[in-house]
């Protein structure tokens, strides 16, 4: 997994390689996050926050993960993403303020074999 | 003993910030906390004193695109493509963070230094996010709880990973601790040292019932319900936007990426003090120049649907625990100056009767002297037992929240306290009695409240006159105003 342009959410990635992505350090964080890859309502779905979400990546997608704040204040979160080909970490944080949830997005664009 | 009574009558004008009902938290108000957090992230960037070009990078690739705001665009999105009026008027009303008053690193109240030792520890911890600062008059105080220094060291890097969730920091969650500094005190007043002589009290407090935590178990059902239908369902359609800003996807739209590379132009072009305004502009009237497709479109109103309906509920579900009960414990070692130290064990209780309509509130505390003066024959000081109602009265959506108060005190003095100084004063030992009935009307849109209360007391140790003390101040905030006259 390499990031592109500096940009640790836009990934080029080999073809079905393992994607995990973690949440590693989070405050008032709601237990459950919801991950969909190219707008699906099951896949790879919602997870517990302390459980890395791993997926295959076999063309190009998009994902979008949403972290939910159990209140109004204090929450922050850093998620770390990594394939099982190795290659690049990706960190991305974020700080609560006053939302209520924060979605992020990860674009995978598959090498050509 | 025959009571002598007396009352004091005190009105005020207070200007506050107007509050909004969970249950009425809209997406345009979602929008506006979003474009505030990324307005901050840019600013701290301009203002970092990097490169031009690493700036550049690092806002383009990082802190303003789909995928690192694809909540922020989703919305802005959603917002654009709604009628011009159903967002951007809530959206300036909805503002409960905009400061209308001098800043809490303004004040003027006092012209204090903070100095190295001690300061410089809490300075870091302050600075880290570790613990909380306040000032009022020549009193600091310093407030925090563990998982505070939790966060700011996995912040700093010194710990790899935490959770606030796990079982250790749920115990941890349920301790806070403060401490105050008299400024005025020790060889050098109004210069904060922070040396056992400036320190005026310290507590810790720990929470033995609280379903005021919006984590508690009691409520981990519903927020999965919530999370799992809805939050699955809008995080499904902000996957279906990020394919039009793809270019490796077929449903790419050209325009939108167009819109996108403009608008990156324009803030990374942006000085830091104009990044909310072209944040504003290019996420407003620029967004809605660009014509969205009849598929784009559709998921978009869907998206605005599922936020909205998620939002209703977690604001129902943060109402259901902001009315949960709470029983706390709480030390706190006074330290006054001209009085003995004294230690205070406080048993604090507070719910929300009739179904949620009134908040009661119930202190019993008891103080013993840290050392027992002379002349005084017992270590008890006094035992103190009081109580608050609120209750909020009219239609809070209509009207804002008028609220009536009714509160009381009775606290008995085991022994005669003399204080020390140029003018020393007794708290004679005997029962004393406080109560007070409060009116608070507010002045819906207008951010000002106006409490009137009356307060009865039998007794007026160290009260050498009746006071009348009234303070007026209005502020307006004009963007409101603005945004009805102009949409």
């Amino acid at each position: 997994m390499k990031m592109r342009n500096g940009n640790p959410q836009d990934l080029t990635v080999q073809p079905n390689e393992q994607i995990t992505i973690s949440i590693i350090r989070s405050t008032g964080l709601a237990t459950e996050v919801n991950y969909s890859l190219d707008g699906s309502k099951t896949f790879p779905g919602t997870k517990p926050k302390n459980q890395p979400c791993t997926f295959p990546v076999s063309q190009n997608g998009d994902l979008a993960m949403t972290m939910h704040y159990a209140a109004n204040a204090g929450g922050s979160f850093t998620v770390r993403t990594t394939g099982s080909a190795g290659g690049d970490v990706s960190e991305v944080s974020g700080q609560q303020n006053g939302a209520a949830f924060r979605t992020i997005g990860f674009r995978f664009v598959v090498e050509a074999a | 003993m025959k009571m002598k009574r007396l009352m004091f009558v005190a009105i005020g004008i207070l200007v506050c910030s107007a509050t909004l009902a969970q249950g009425q938290r809209q997406i345009g108000k979602e929008f506006e906390e979003q474009l505030q957090i990324v307005k901050k992230e840019i600013s701290a960037t301009k203002n970092s004193g990097k490169a031009a070009t690493e700036q550049a990078n690092t806002i383009r690739n990082q802190q303003f695109n789909q995928l690192n705001q694809t909540s922020l665009f989703s919305l802005a999105l959603a917002v654009a493509a709604a009628p011009r009026d159903r967002y951007v008027t809530k959206i300036e009303e909805a503002r409960v963070d905009k400061q209308v008053g001098t800043s809490a690193n303004s004040s003027g109240t006092t012209s204090l230094v903070t100095k190295a030792s001690v300061p410089a520890i809490l300075g870091f911890a302050v600075e880290n996010g570790a613990i909380e600062k306040s000032t009022s008059g020549t009193t600091i105080t310093f407030r925090g709880n563990p998982i505070g220094i939790i966060k700011a060291l996995g912040d700093k890097g010194f710990i790899e990973s935490y959770d606030d969730d796990d079982s250790t920091t749920k115990v941890l969650r349920r301790f806070s601790f403060g401490a105050s500094f008299d400024t005025s005190r020790g060889p050098q007043p109004g210069t904060f040292t922070g040396n056992t002589q400036q320190l005026s009290s310290f507590n810790l407090r720990f929470d033995l019932y609280n379903h005021r935590d919006p984590r508690h178990s009691a409520y981990t059902q519903k927020w999965d319900s919530l999370i799992s239908n809805k939050g699955q369902a809008f995080t499904a359609n902000q996957a279906d936007i990020l394919h039009f800003f793809d270019d490796h996807r077929p449903e790419y739209d050209p325009q939108l990426g167009a819109w996108l590379k403009a608008a990156q132009d324009a803030v990374v072009a942006a000085s830091a003090d104009d990044v909310e305004k072209v944040l504003r502009q290019q996420l407003g009237e620029k967004l809605r120049a660009v014509p969205l497709r009849p598929e784009l479109r559709a998921i978009v109103e869907s998206f605005e649907n599922n936020v909205n309906s998620y939002l209703a509920d977690r604001g129902n579900l943060l109402k259901e625990v902001a009315n949960g009960p709470i029983v706390a414990f709480e030390y706190t070692n006074n330290r006054p100056g001209n009085q003995p130290n004294y230690s205070n064990f406080n048993l604090i209780g507070e719910f929300s009767p009739f179904n949620g309509r009134a908040d009661l509130t119930a202190n019993a505390s008891f103080s013993t002297f840290s050392t027992k003066p002379t002349g005084v024959t017992r270590t008890a000081r006094d035992f103190d037992l009081s109580g608050q109602l609120d209750v909020p009265l009219g239609d809070i959506a209509k009207t804002g929240p008028f609220i009536f108060t009714m509160s009381g005190k009775y606290q008995h003095v085991f022994s005669d306290i003399t204080t020390t100084g140029t003018t020393p004063t007794t708290l004679k030992k005997g029962d004393i009695g406080i109560g007070q009935f409060k009116f608070t009307i507010p002045v819906k849109g207008s951010g000002v409240k106006i409490p009137l209360s009356v307060t009865f007391s039998n007794r007026t140790e160290f009260i050498k006159e009746s006071k009348v003390r009234g303070n007026i101040g209005v502020t307006f905030d004009l963007d409101t105003i603005f945004s009805k006259i102009k949409p």
